[in-house]
């Protein structure tokens, strides 16, 4: 069996597309006019609770049906190919969720028949995957007796079994401790960027995100609202750093605000400044110098993918 | 010590095969049910007795019959005495002893069966949530309700359908091959895997139906038995000691598939008893129940659950 390594092979281009893609459950509209093309890679999907994250998931999987609009997937039109794409894709749902009765090597492979593997195919697979997702230990056990971890690492293996092209990840760190969840991050960092394996992954935790993806999809109220690689949203989003001042303060906040610099906060003569418009550390002690203030101390503060997020979702 | 690849290989088969769904559901779900019956070996083997019992009794007394008419100058008193006790023709393969073997026999070992290994069916996979594994797989709604269908189908049809043809098989070499022996056993033959698959078909689906509408395999086989002793019994009965008319009969399930299947197995005696009752009645209702069932099974196996 031949070992994937290095940058895989980047398959259709772009892997995901959206076209005015609505989904509706009764009067509730979960998806609204989506479109979007997706490239390869690992790609974090964020959003708020009740954004459409899993629903977005759950069409691109064929098991909720569009209203409106089509999908595709892999090059495969969602929907009507379903049943053949879904032998190329991998999809770890959020809930707990288990083949009842069985152990987790039972599941694996079971898992891995349902998807259309030769018996002996599976079985070797089960094996494979268990022991990269580090169940090697607890593998003959009953699914029903494993901890929150364990159970978390058996969907994976599952997902995984049948070697798909694009993995589905929804929320796959919930539930997980610390350390439980720095290793379920490098499995899936192994797998997008050794492996080849593209990566959609959907988390509320922002730094699952950061860690792992090179591009993000923000969903909010069932709409996308950007879709853009992390370090270009990080760095559209207004830089910040801290000021403290002394000498003409109301002179200095009205130069701030003549070059782009935006006052995001002040308590007595320290500034939290937001730059704008290309403005810069040196724009600071522009303004200083133009206000006969003094810069005593100014300390960059880093934008982390959160502030990206909340400045896209509007929260500031 | 032993050293354990960690690293993730890929997988180069063939992934354009036709995937077989229903086969993989069948195949795990058997050693699965098998797993169920014999939780507790006494049961176990208490069902097995009753499962197969009957068959082996009758498979015993119809070789025995031929061995004492093969032998007639030195058991001519036995062969007579089989013949006289009426044990032959209980144990002949005909139309209305495959009824009765169906209707009359298996019945109560087919329900016990469709308790311990239907209730739990889908109701298990809705309660750990399998739904979502099985149908993000290549597989649909259809073809997940046909493979657990399937599942009660196989237990239900080795206990029914296949001792049925083995007597029928039997019969037909005790007989010589003689040929219009052979030719009334072949139309027989496939008059009861028809009449069998009725009877299993629409157990499975009533079995399911209450498997569906559960999320625990007790819950499911508690709605599976209040449906059997409410309708069947209750309900059935109250309405024909009040309107002492036949049509009354259509409300029961057991009723209206023992008309169909002595119709597919031209058992007259059995269609005679009512002929004021067309089969084609009872054909209906089990039309409208297997409709139901289905429709009933399709919404509730979805892969996402909708709250209002």
């Amino acid at each position: 069996m031949p070992e994937a390594t290095g940058t895989a092979d980047p398959g259709p281009h772009p892997i995901i597309e959206l076209d005015g893609v609505e989904v509706r459950y009764g009067k509730h509209t979960a998806l609204s006019n989506v479109s979007a093309s997706i490239d390869g890679g690992a790609i974090g999907l964020l959003g708020p609770n009740g954004a459409g994250k899993s629903s977005l998931i759950k069409a691109l999987l064929g098991l909720v049906t569009f209203s409106k609009g089509s999908a595709k997937v892999l090059g495969r039109t969602v929907g009507k190919q379903s049943g053949v794409l879904r032998r190329r894709l991998g999809y770890m749902p959020e809930r707990d969720a288990a083949f009842p009765d069985l152990t987790g090597f039972q599941a694996t492979w079971y898992a891995g028949r349902l998807a259309g593997m030769p018996d002996a195919d599976a079985r070797r697979r089960a094996h494979e995957v268990l022991l990269f997702a580090g169940m090697e230990e607890a593998r003959y056990r009953q699914v029903s007796t494993y901890s929150t971890g364990m159970r978390q690492r058996i969907k994976l293996a599952q997902a995984l079994v049948h070697d798909p092209d694009l993995l589905f990840l929804d929320e796959p760190t919930n539930g997980l401790d610390p350390k439980g969840r720095t290793e379920m991050l490098d499995l899936i960092k192994v797998l997008s960027q050794d492996k080849g394996v593209h990566v959609l992954l959907s988390s509320h935790l922002l730094r699952d995100v950061e860690e792992v993806c090179s591009q993000v999809v923000v969903m909010r109220q069932g709409q996308l609202v950007r879709h853009a690689p992390v370090n270009e949203l990080q760095a559209e989003t207004a830089d910040a750093c801290q000021v403290t001042i002394s000498g003409a303060f109301d002179a200095f906040c009205a130069e701030c605000a003549q070059r782009g610099l935006d006052v995001l906060s002040v308590k007595d003569l320290h500034l939290q400044l937001g730059f704008q418009n290309g403005a810069s550390t040196r724009t600071v002690f522009e303004a200083a110098q133009a206000a006969g203030a003094v810069v005593r101390r100014l300390t960059p503060v880093r934008v982390s993918l959160e502030d990206a997020l909340i400045d896209v979702l509007g929260g500031r | 010590m032993v050293i354990h690849d960690r690293s993730y290989p890929r997988w180069d088969g063939d992934r354009d095969k036709p995937v077989r769904g229903i086969w993989v559901i069948l195949d795990r779900g058997v050693i699965t049910g098998l797993g169920q019956i014999f939780k507790r070996k006494l049961v176990g083997q208490l069902l097995s007795f009753g499962a197969f019992g009957p068959f082996l009794f009758a498979l015993g007394a119809m070789y025995l019959a031929f061995f004492f008419q093969a032998n007639a100058d030195q058991y001519g008193d036995m062969a007579a005495g089989m013949q006289d006790s009426g044990l032959v023709q209980m144990i002949t393969p005909y139309p209305d002893t495959v009824w009765g073997y169906y209707m009359q026999i298996q019945i109560w070992v087919c329900l016990l069966v469709s308790i311990f290994v239907g209730s739990a069916l889908i109701a298990e996979d809705r309660r750990t949530n399998a739904l979502e594994m099985y149908l993000s797989r290549p597989l649909t709604v259809l073809q997940y309700m046909l493979g657990k269908l399937s599942i009660i189908g196989f237990f239900l049809a080795i206990i029914t359908v296949v001792p049925v043809c083995i007597l029928i098989l039997v019969q037909s070499f005790l007989s010589g091959l003689e040929p219009t022996e052979v030719a009334r056993l072949v139309d027989l033959m496939w008059r009861s895997v028809l009449a069998g698959g009725l009877f299993v078909g629409m157990l499975g689906l009533l079995v399911l139906t209450a498997s569906a509408l559960s999320n625990r395999a007790r819950n499911a086989a508690i709605l599976w038995i209040g449906f059997l002793f409410i309708l069947e019994g209750l309900v059935h009965n109250l309405l024909v000691e009040q309107f002492l008319t036949s049509n009354v009969h259509l409300v029961s399930v057991q009723f209206n598939l023992g008309r169909c299947m002595a119709w597919i197995l031209g058992n007259e005696a059995e269609l005679i008893r009512y002929p004021d009752l067309p089969v084609m009645n009872s054909a209906i209702v089990l039309g409208g129940w297997a409709v139901l069932c289905t429709t009933l099974i399709l919404r509730k196996v979805r892969p996402v659950e909708i709250v209002a």
